[in-house]
């Protein structure tokens, strides 16, 4: 079964060049402010994670400072629904330009319409508790009402996360490791649902890296959330992206539904 | 408070600490506790130090009698109730209690004898682990009884050799050193050490109800920038010179 795996994910690489032109795929990365992580490690992994992406032929824009917010949420706006997978990697804070501070705005935020199209647009989140926020803006409120999930929560240190088949195939990089913020898979509700758990503990109910998506809206994959780790968040989020992307077709609806389908035969 | 008497302890993490720590924490990679590292000996002298997290009902005390508007407090449920320690965000908040007080924060190396005592031991009751003697990572409230903060004072078989309840989980305790990661590298005093002249924030200890195993061992120390870690302090005031 795992072969079979490999063999889709190769296919979808091959196919990677002709989907990108075609889908106007694109990737912000934002290490303005940084949770977690400090801003020259994070600067760091975001310049590996750009290489990596180029290398693959994907469209990245790398806003590295926090007078760039504005322009991130610029970016999110006209991403937003143009019918492109389009992924933004944060590492630890959830700019308020795209989030307005304090949960004061609770639904409709840029941040949640980037995830509410069927574009599949996503947030990968790096270091600290996903759209957590410096310095406690949103607690855990950001991460509930990004989800429509009440009482979802991302506590849980040093949780061990063993790898995956899945894990290995789609990032190569990725080794067993402690997450101090796991997502709770045990917690998913409404239409959320996992698409692929690439790290887990043993029984499941903790997971990162993992892809978990809004049936078929947006998705979040918190990735590699650890309290200043040195682990390769660069490379690890750009496998991920790189493979997420190879697998978004020309006309995502038909494409997508083909490769998840196959991707779930294979769990 | 708690009677802390003068005389040497070891502060700091050892070789074989590390070599232990392989085993407990076999999927943590080793660096993570380089900043505490290497252990020596340090002498501090006699002082008293909260049995205790300060509590909101002390907190709201002291703001209702002074106006003071600190920075960050999370006056909101859950982390509101009276008994339950302080959530007070900013260092600066918790230095202006302690002033208001007549007390003062702790040092690095006075917290972290009074959690451990004299022997180098990993947590307030020992080496070991049990996830039964803080309040500690427990998103369920299943194995500490709590599923975030509990009231001060709820785990006595945790207490520290000195008696200091809670030095393990519940909030992280902010103290009054500066945070730089090879500051024990740097030769540092090891009598009454007082932290660098500056870095990079604060000091925190202890860790906090969301974390668990190696957060928590009383030579873990994290500055920076703090993220979502919920912290709190207690207070100390020197003992009287002869004791």
């Amino acid at each position: 079964m795992r072969n079979i795996f490999l063999s889709l994910t190769l296919i979808a690489l091959m196919a990677l060049p002709l989907t990108s032109v075609f889908a106007a795929n694109e990737v912000a990365i934002y290490t303005g402010v940084t949770q977690w992580i400090s801003k020259a490690a994070a600067d760091e992994q975001a310049e590996i994670c750009v290489g990596m992406l180029e290398d693959a032929g994907i469209a990245v824009t790398w806003y590295d400072s926090d007078g760039q917010a504005g322009d991130l949420a610029d970016w999110m706006e006209s991403a937003t629904g143009d019918d492109g997978l389009d992924i933004c990697v944060l590492y630890g804070d959830f700019p308020p330009e795209i989030y307005p501070q304090g949960n004061t705005q609770t639904d409709g935020s840029i941040a949640e319409t980037f995830i509410e199209t069927t574009d599949g647009d996503t947030f990968i989140n790096h270091a600290d508790y996903m759209f957590w926020g410096l310095a406690g803006r949103n607690r855990e409120g950001g991460l509930q009402n990004m989800m429509d999930i009440d009482g979802i929560v991302m506590w849980d240190d040093d949780t061990p996360m063993k790898v995956t088949a899945e894990g290995t195939a789609i990032s190569p990089t990725l080794t067993d490791y402690a997450s101090d913020r796991p997502f709770h898979t045990d917690q998913l509700d409404g239409d959320w649902e996992i698409e692929v758990s690439l790290a887990q503990n043993d029984d499941g109910t903790r997971a990162d890296p993992i892809i978990v998506r809004d049936g078929n809206l947006g998705r979040l994959i918190p990735a590699i959330q650890t309290a200043n780790g040195d682990e390769p968040k660069g490379a690890i989020a750009a496998e991920i992206i790189t493979w997420l992307m190879s697998t978004t077709p020309v006309e995502p609806a038909a494409k997508l539904s083909t490769t998840w389908g196959a991707l779930k035969a294979v769990r | 408070m708690v009677y802390v008497p003068a005389g040497e302890f070891l502060m700091g993490t050892s070789d074989a600490d590390i070599e232990h720590f392989k085993e407990i924490f076999p999927l943590r990679d080793i660096a993570r506790f380089d900043n505490e590292r290497p252990q020596r000996s340090v002498f501090v002298d006699a002082f008293y130090i909260d049995k205790y997290e300060v509590t909101n009902k002390q907190y709201k005390r002291f703001l209702a009698e002074t106006g003071y508007v600190p920075k960050q407090y999370l006056d909101y449920p859950p982390h509101n109730d009276p008994n339950f320690p302080a959530p007070v965000l900013e260092w600066e908040d918790a230095v202006a209690y302690a002033n208001w007080a007549g007390k003062r924060l702790p040092t690095e190396a006075e917290w972290e004898k009074a959690a451990r005592g004299t022997d180098g031991r990993h947590w307030p009751w020992g080496n070991e682990w049990d996830g039964t003697k803080l309040s500690g990572n427990d998103g369920t409230g299943l194995k500490d009884g709590y599923k975030e903060t509990a009231p001060v004072g709820q785990f006595p078989q945790g207490a520290s050799p000195y008696g200091a309840h809670d030095m393990a989980g519940n909030l992280w305790e902010w103290v009054s050193d500066w945070y730089d990661p090879n500051y024990y590298r740097s030769s540092p005093p090891n009598v009454n050490p007082k932290g660098p002249q500056t870095g990079d924030g604060h000091v925190l200890k202890g860790g906090g109800w969301a974390e668990n195993l190696d957060f928590t061992r009383c030579a873990s120390r994290l500055g920076g920038n703090p993220g979502s870690l919920i912290r709190g302090f207690r207070c100390v005031i020197d003992a009287p010179s002869g004791e």
